[in-house]
């Protein structure tokens, strides 16, 4: 009986188009979507060197140490990974028609010192007036020290050299805050997986549905057909959630970690709470259908937004100052699952995550069953 | 008996639903469940079927208490809900073939009963239809196939024809009757009493949560004083007539309405004859003139003071 009930189901649930596109287009419609707007926010914020030019003349020729200071900001340096600057030696008329070109944003002339000439006002033009304004004081600094206590130029260029931080690797990756919305999002799919869980209430109680009334009727106990379905509900939500997990670890690349049991089981815990959820209101909401699936849509995207799916910053405010809202959360308990499987070592908050999970809906079953068990009603 | 209702009491807060409902069900026979919308049919039979809580009384299935753990009388049972209750999802075959094989465990059994439910409600050509697809009529007989394709031996049809085209509730009127036939009991519950009178063999008509009469369809017709009513289209109404034809032996009353000069008999006898030499004796021209037997309806009249369709 059960793998009758189940196979069929199954069949039903993933012919269920409105609840397909809930449960997955939807999530993966979002993901594509978080993608292209997270790789533009970060890809406009990326450092590109400024273009400058300096005045080739004697006196640049002659200092060595100005000649030095610019090339460890350039990228005629190669060690630096971001370089400030991109800099070409040129002649003064050749500096002049650059700037008007607006193909160099400012060029430095050395002409009884250096000088910095700019055509605007602008930012690349400030950090180049700043970077001009750093190395002048420094060097006057030092020629001040070197004509008063010459001694004091050695100790003073080791200070310069010293590092008072020690690098601490607090994480096992590199933190990222768009993961975390990834995560919420993949908790908030999982969240959805209630509408299954929502359907198979309504298809067991007679009070709810005509076909909930034709399954009172069958000569199998109640809890065992209703069983039987919320396997399926199970099974098909789980297969969602790995579609999911799958097209964001490979067409988006985002980052889980290696640790692929783990990051299954995170899914496979998501579904069953996430049915065990939509299970849950669809007995505890009175009402129409309509009524019910509102209840469920509002609740899941609520719980995901405490999770960080809009703003990562969220997730970090809910856990420092209502921590048991971040622990009856389900979205915030997957979510933070998927983030310490990613960043931490241990295991120690990953299981927990997912034992409170699975608690969780331990809970909201036998809520159900306690409600649904019932065989005779006072009303149809 | 096959099914046994005895005093059964369900009240919705203040309104009593059942009213110290009784009933008895024999094996082999159509047994009509007749009344208005709202006296307590589909109440009675969710309380027999064990879906209702009911404040008061007991119902036996098969010889035995029915309750909600009653697995092995609900394996012999076979419902038709007033409400479509097919899963969208599912086509035509997979939807009897869900339901059957929740009763038959045997695979290859289940299989077969389906084809054989299929051709039963005539759904051969729209196996692979799904549900969206049927039309009304069609929808309602993937809906009588979805309970009875399991072969029960006791099936109860709540209101199966509401909403059918004539075709389609021929088609499922004469389907019960096969289905009796092959050795079930029905229970069919309607408020069309051409329906119930077609293919009942015995009835119980109710009326706010009360069985107000039963038995056969003569025996009905028989509890109540109004025989044949005889309608004439007269030419020119004249109220001066009536108090002749009601001199006439076995008349109970004559009136008229409008055009239509209307004869009762009293129970039993047959009129025409005599009402028909009457007008002609006095000239009395008349465009049209029939006979009608009582009906259900003349039954529920003369026992409540209204129509069945009140």
């Amino acid at each position: 009986m059960f793998g009758h009930i189940f196979i069929n189901r199954f069949k039903l649930l993933v012919r269920d188009r409105p609840t397909v596109f809930w449960t997955l287009v939807y999530p993966l419609a979002l993901a594509t979507f978080f993608c292209l707007a997270f790789s533009n926010l970060y890809g406009g914020d990326a450092f590109k060197s400024i273009p400058i030019a300096v005045v080739d003349n004697a006196e640049y020729r002659s200092d060595t140490v100005f000649q030095a200071a610019l090339d460890s900001v350039s990228d005629a340096n190669s060690a630096s990974e971001n370089p400030l600057f991109h800099v070409t030696v040129e002649s003064r008329e050749q500096a002049d028609a650059g700037l008007k070109n607006n193909d160099i944003k400012g060029y430095i002339l050395f002409d009884n010192g250096a000088r910095v000439v700019v055509k605007s006002s602008d930012i690349d033009q400030t950090i180049l007036k700043e970077f001009m304004d750093s190395y002048l004081q420094t060097a006057s600094a030092y020629r001040t020290i070197a004509g008063v206590n010459p001694a004091a130029l050695q100790s003073l260029a080791s200070a310069g050299t010293r590092s008072y931080i020690e690098n601490v690797t607090p994480a096992k990756a590199a933190v990222s805050n768009t993961l975390i919305n990834y995560y919420a999002l993949i908790a908030m799919a999982a969240m959805f997986g209630g509408f299954w869980g929502k359907k198979e209430v309504e298809d067991i109680q007679a009070d709810l549905s005509p076909q909930g009334a034709r399954m009172n009727l069958i000569p199998v106990h109640k809890m065992k057909a209703f069983g039987s379905s919320v396997c399926a509900s199970i099974a098909v939500q789980f297969l969602s959630q790995l579609v999911l997990l799958a097209y964001m670890a490979l067409a988006l690349g985002v980052n889980f970690g290696t640790q692929l049991g783990c990051i299954v089981l995170t899914g496979f815990a998501g579904s069953v709470a996430g049915v065990a959820f939509g299970a849950l209101v669809a007995v505890l909401v009175k009402g129409s259908a309509n009524v019910r699936t509102a209840v469920m849509l509002c609740v899941s995207l609520g719980m995901s937004c405490l999770a960080g799916m809009m703003n990562s910053s969220v997730k970090y405010m809910v856990t420092q100052h209502v921590p048991i809202l971040a622990y009856i959360n389900p979205a915030n308990l997957m979510t933070d699952a998927f983030y310490a499987l990613y960043y931490y070592d241990t295991y120690t908050r990953f299981y927990t995550n997912i034992i409170i999970l699975f608690g969780l809906a331990a809970v909201f079953f036998l809520v159900v069953c306690a409600a649904t068990r019932r065989q005779k009603y006072a009303n149809i | 008996m096959v099914v046994s209702v005895n005093n059964l009491v369900k009240r919705y807060g203040e309104l009593i639903a059942l009213d110290h409902f009784s009933l008895e069900v024999r094996e082999g026979e159509v047994f009509g469940l007749l009344g208005p919308n709202g006296s307590g049919k589909t109440t009675a039979i969710n309380c027999i079927l064990s879906l209702l809580k009911y404040d008061k009384g007991t119902i036996e299935v098969f010889g035995k208490p029915m309750n909600p753990d009653s697995y092995e009388s609900k394996r012999n049972i076979g419902i038709v809900m007033q409400n479509v209750a097919v899963f969208r999802e599912l086509t035509v075959e997979e939807n009897i073939n869900y339901f059957c094989g929740l009763y038959v465990s045997d695979r290859q059994k289940c299989r077969q009963l389906t084809e054989e439910a299929i051709a039963f409600v005539g759904l051969e050509n729209y196996t692979k239809f799904l549900p969206k697809k049927l039309s009304g009529g069609l929808l309602r007989r993937l809906n009588i196939a979805c309970g009875i394709a399991h072969k029960p031996k006791l099936i109860i049809l709540d209101e199966p024809t509401v909403a059918v085209d004539p075709q389609s509730r021929n088609n499922i009127l004469e389907g019960i009757l096969k289905l009796n036939s092959q050795g079930a009991t029905v229970i069919y519950t309607s408020h069309y009493m051409e329906e119930v009178e077609q293919i009942c063999s015995r009835i119980a008509i109710m009326d706010k949560g009360k069985v107000i009469a039963s038995g056969t369809t003569n025996e009905l017709k028989g509890m109540i004083n109004t025989g044949e009513k005889i309608t004439a289209e007269l030419l020119r109404a004249d109220s001066g007539i009536l108090a002749g034809l009601k001199r006439l032996p076995n008349v109970s009353a004559a009136e008229i309405s409008g055009n239509q000069l209307i004869v009762k008999s009293v129970h039993g006898k047959n009129n025409l004859p005599a009402v028909l030499e009457y007008l002609n004796t006095h000239d009395i021209a008349y465009g049209r003139i029939f006979c009608e037997l009582p009906t259900l309806n003349d039954v529920f009249l003369e026992i409540t003071g209204k129509e069945l369709r009140d």
